[in-house]
């Protein structure tokens, strides 16, 4: 078990440290994304579906688009999120005109 | 429950009986809202597409306030300046399970919120493509109405006057020319200021109003919404019974013979 355990983990890729940052070692389990015009974390590999639920929305009436693409509900836990990508998470509000 | 005979508002597949269509914004409450919408008696409720807020987890949202089996969402295109943003605004309002009706906004100036005709006919266009249900926020003018009915859109929707301006109808004649042409059922979207103005826009023969800042706006917005929904109902029964022509002078409504005679 400790051996698959290190193996998987040797595995993973590690973040560079950032310029000006203090150096910390950092394995990359999350990435940068935009989501509603604000820069986020997101787990690695997470998909849409995922990354809704990680967020904690009602989805009931949400809809996504990924940099710019509507996602189709049903394709939500398929599609996966990517470093950089940019995600508007859209619902129902009040309003007329 | 729905009787053959009656007078029903048709947009795309689905009928209406109530040719009053209402705005969700601008309430100083959702409790508001949700109490002036039943008392205007709309079937149908226009809802903005915005952002969800991140930030705001657990508060209340619109449509715990609006039950989507109760009426019929009409998620607008608000706020849109480009074909390319209300088209995208649109499929997601889809994509988010409220409707493939869609009050289509293409606007061309933000002082006037004046719509921007050519971007609106583009729009219309692709999501007809899509398969909406299209209802075009449009200018009072009938060569546009037309190019938007020919497009393939379920109504047409011209203003009375700039969105939130309460101006009430401020060109009868182009919308009485456009309501002569068109096929579609037409339907006033926005400047009614007062019960007046919607029946004034129901007995030209107008097949439907939509308003949000008349009611919303309103001091007591429960009554002006049972004002609307009477005005509404009252102009259209107007408009079916057929109004007498307008004459320079008087016309007696009372026998002329069998008057007494004292000298």
């Amino acid at each position: 078990m400790a051996f698959l355990f290190f193996g998987a983990a040797a595995w993973r890729p590690w973040r560079p440290p950032e310029a000006g940052k203090p150096w910390r070692f950092d394995w990359v389990d999350s990435m940068q994304v935009t989501i509603n015009g604000k820069a986020r974390e997101a787990g690695e590999g997470v998909s849409i579906a995922g990354l809704l639920r990680e967020l904690g929305l009602d989805t009931r009436f949400a809809a996504v688009a990924l940099n710019g693409e509507v996602v189709r509900r049903a394709d939500h836990p398929a599609v996966m999120v990517k470093e950089g990508d940019r995600i508007e998470i859209v619902h129902a509000v009040s309003g007329g005109a | 429950m729905v009787e053959k005979d009656e007078d029903l508002l048709t947009l795309g597949k689905k009928q209406f009986r109530s040719r009053l269509i209402v705005g969700t914004g601008k309430y100083p409450t959702f409790e508001v809202m949700r109490d002036a919408i039943e008392r205007s008696g709309a079937e149908i409720v226009t809802v903005a597409v915005r952002r969800v807020d991140l930030g705001a987890r657990g508060k209340g949202s619109l449509l715990d306030y609006i039950d989507p089996g109760r009426y019929t969402l009409l998620p607008n295109t608000a706020g849109c300046y480009t074909a390319e943003e209300a088209v995208t605004t649109s499929l997601l309002a889809r994509e988010a399970g409220l409707s493939d009706l869609v009050k289509l906004e293409v606007i061309g100036d933000q002082r006037t919120l004046f719509p921007d005709v050519v971007g609106l006919l583009e729009a219309t266009k692709r999501l007809v493509k899509e398969g909406f249900t299209v209802m075009p926020y449009t200018n009072d003018d009938p060569i546009t109405a037309r190019r938007l009915e020919d497009a393939g859109a379920a109504c047409v929707m011209p203003l009375a006057a700039p969105i939130g301006s309460g101006l009430g109808i401020r060109n009868p004649y182009n919308i009485r020319i456009i309501m002569e042409q068109a096929k579609v059922p037409v339907i006033v979207d926005a400047g009614v200021g007062t019960a007046s103005d919607a029946a004034i826009a129901m007995e030209l023969g107008c097949d439907g109003v939509l308003m949000n800042t008349a009611i919303a706006g309103a001091k007591d917005p429960l009554a002006m919404a049972e004002a609307m929904k009477l005005a509404v109902r009252a102009g259209r029964l107007a408009f079916k019974a057929g109004r007498i022509p307008k004459k320079l002078y008087a016309i007696a409504s009372s026998p002329i013979e069998g008057m007494i005679d004292i000298e």
